[in-house]
């Protein structure tokens, strides 16, 4: 697997899509501040859904075995996985009950990270994802790179030659409204022939079993309002204690995302109708063991917004899937390292460590920090030699005063006089990206004692 | 038998696992709202979210309004304002699947919300056809001034412990920003949205 950066390289060769990546992203965040500036307790808001985040962790069993039997008393059917594999076999077997051959899917962050598609796809069972942006990159054989956004990365032409080819649509140049019409008329004939609608979970509410589900496209809800079955999958974070902490909650979620004051349907399932079955999926999958960790375990808290990415310069210039992790940016750069630190290592490093992902956190987590321990860990289990070599000369030299005079003198003259290709040797990590500063005539020690 | 070992599994790690705080959590602070210039606050905060509103003072020409709105299309009426025409029925014996033929819905709203113009509906309100206010291509919810609320904590308080087996805010048509961000209108579902508030803002 590519590293972040020499992902990021490749991503970088296209300077022009770059800008435009770029500008797409910081014009979420824009519309963040905008819709963000409208609550006048924003930060106290923050703060709260901070502490409600915090209880819930701190009781997250007890909260799992109400939300367990309410949802049971409510008529729905609980499951629980303790990884990827269970979850999809119980998905899998639900379906294989019901017979379902044909099964659409609103957007769920835990179905990719648990790999669902290629899995049931294995057992012949058709399955689409409905979200517009979901269902571009399923078209393209591609991952999402942003995880509220997942096409964002696809350029409106790109998009329409894509429809040329799998949809049969006439060329329209990249016109978006006639490209949204078409995934319609495809994806309702879809909706109307399901046997099955899989759904994620926004927020799951202990004290009644039912769960909500956020969408602006309601696909959510014209999947499962029309199959037979719904199976809900949620991580076990997903967990709140009480119905009126969902008004802290709804009030944070799409104005992070996007600056929206609240997503067109914020849909509350509490039992299934008439003649339907519900199902709820809850997920482990490494969670308690992030738990465990007193650095880490406010990663738990994450809604899920974006909006750290967003704020990201990194994740701006270098896209989505640089990061190759189902997360990307800060967050999936916290979250990923839990799930295979060999796999991800880079990810804590495709940082400036500037903050900004911790500002504009609704859950305020301390993600910056987090990078940066995440960095101390890999550095100590993964070191890298020329990193540490070049620290160890630097101690050496630092520590005998007249070696310094030595060395001070002999750098001086040898950045002016060496040609680049010997400046920027293999060993020169620091000059990768970055011109050595011009070298002064004198050190400051000659200056300060010709003076005086 | 898995299943049980997994529960059980999950359940121990976390109790081994959790953190042990106790911080009181407190909402008070957000009910500083008050309800003064909520319609307003409903309309703009509505007509934001790429939605509609006509304000009515009086029920009295409600039918008339309405099927101005309907134009002739077909559409299902389950508020009851709608005496002259024949609304859409469901018998049971009707497949969902014939539902896409509905191009407008009527439904009764609960509250609104004035800080995200937002409707709430719950299974009574859609008389358990929940489908219907996500596959017609027009919706519109009727609302009475008293019934909007300043913001959501408002709402979930006045909704107090949910009976219903489901409940949806509704705060605008169905939209998608998916492709390189222009928002477009009628993702799936509706294609406009309009909210009728019915009793002058003075009656509060």
């Amino acid at each position: 697997m590519l590293t972040h950066s020499q992902a990021a390289k490749e991503f970088n060769k296209d300077e022009s899509r770059v800008d435009w990546h770029d500008k797409a992203i910081w014009h979420l965040r824009q519309n963040r501040d905008l819709g963000v500036n409208k609550i006048p307790n924003w930060q106290q808001l923050r703060e709260t859904a901070s502490e409600i985040k915090l209880n819930v962790l701190s009781h997250l069993d007890t909260y799992l075995e109400e939300f367990e039997k309410m949802a049971l008393s409510n008529g729905v059917h609980v499951h629980w996985a303790l990884d990827g594999d269970e979850h999809n076999k119980i998905v899998k077997d639900i379906l294989e009950k019901h017979s379902v051959q044909k099964l659409v899917k609103s957007k769920s962050m835990l179905t990719e990270e648990c790999n669902l598609n290629p899995y049931l796809e294995k057992y012949s069972i058709e399955i689409v994802d409905t979200d517009l942006g979901e269902r571009i990159i399923q078209l393209a054989k591609e991952k999402p790179s942003h995880i509220t956004a997942p096409a964002i990365h696809k350029k409106k032409e790109e998009i329409d030659q894509l429809f040329q080819k799998m949809l049969g649509t006439p060329p329209s140049n990249g016109d978006a409204q006639f490209l949204v019409n078409a995934a319609r008329t495809d994806l309702r004939k879809k909706f109307l022939n399901a046997d099955a609608a899989i759904t994620g979970v926004n927020f799951a509410i202990a004290e009644s079993g039912g769960f909500v589900v956020c969408t602006n496209e309601g696909n959510a809800d014209l999947g499962v309002h029309l199959a037979p079955v719904h199976i809900a999958c949620m991580g076990i974070e997903k967990i709140i204690p009480k119905l009126e902490h969902l008004g802290v909650f709804l009030r944070l979620l799409a104005r992070s995302a996007n600056g929206q004051s609240i997503t067109s349907y914020s849909s509350h399932f509490f039992k299934p109708r008439k003649g339907q079955e519900m199902h709820i999926v809850i997920v482990d999958n490494g969670r308690s063991k992030q738990l465990a960790s007193e650095d880490f375990r406010n990663s738990l808290k994450c809604i899920r917004c974006g909006a750290c990415m967003n704020t990201c310069p990194i994740y701006r210039r270098s896209g989505g899937h640089s990061y190759g992790s189902t997360i990307p940016g800060p967050i999936g750069s916290i979250l990923s390292p839990n799930i295979d630190l060999k796999k991800y290592s880079s990810l804590p490093f495709a940082s400036t460590l500037c903050g900004s992902c911790t500002d504009v956190c609704p859950v305020k987590i301390d993600i910056h920090s987090q990078l940066y321990k995440w960095r101390q860990i890999i550095m100590k289990e993964h070191p890298n030699r020329v990193k540490q070599m070049a620290m160890k000369t630097n101690q050496k030299v630092f520590e005998h005063p007249r070696l310094y005079n030595i060395v001070g003198i002999v750098m001086r003259r040898a950045i002016k006089l060496l040609p680049k290709s010997i400046l920027y040797n293999k060993l020169n990590i620091w000059g990768k990206q970055r011109d050595l500063p011009n070298a002064p005539k004198k050190s400051f020690k000659e200056w300060y004692n010709e003076r005086s | 038998m898995k299943e049980v070992n997994s529960r059980t599994k999950i359940l121990y790690r976390i109790k081994e696992n959790k953190p042990n705080d106790k911080t009181n959590i407190d909402l008070g602070q957000f009910f500083i709202d008050d309800n003064e210039n909520s319609v307003i606050n409903f309309c703009e905060n509505l007509v934001d979210n790429d939605g509609d509103y006509l304000i009515l003072d009086r029920a009295d020409n409600l039918q008339e309004v309405l099927l101005k709105e309907i134009n002739g299309r077909s559409f299902a009426d389950l508020t009851g304002n709608i005496v002259d025409h024949q609304s859409w029925s469901f018998n049971g014996l009707i497949s969902p699947k014939k539902w896409s033929d509905i191009k407008v819905s009527i439904i009764n709203g609960i509250i609104g919300v004035a800080e995200n113009g937002a409707v709430w509906l719950d299974d009574d309100s859609m008389q358990n056809i929940r489908t219907l206010p996500f596959i017609v291509d027009h919706t519109i919810f009727i609302l009475n001034v008293k019934q909007i609320v300043p913001t959501m904590h408002h709402a979930y308080e006045a909704l107090g412990k949910i009976k219903t087996g489901f409940g949806a805010f509704i705060a605008g048509p169905s939209k998608t920003g998916d492709i390189e961000q222009n928002l477009i209108i009628g993702a799936h579902g509706p294609m406009s949205h309009l909210v009728i508030i019915v009793g002058s803002s003075d009656s509060q």
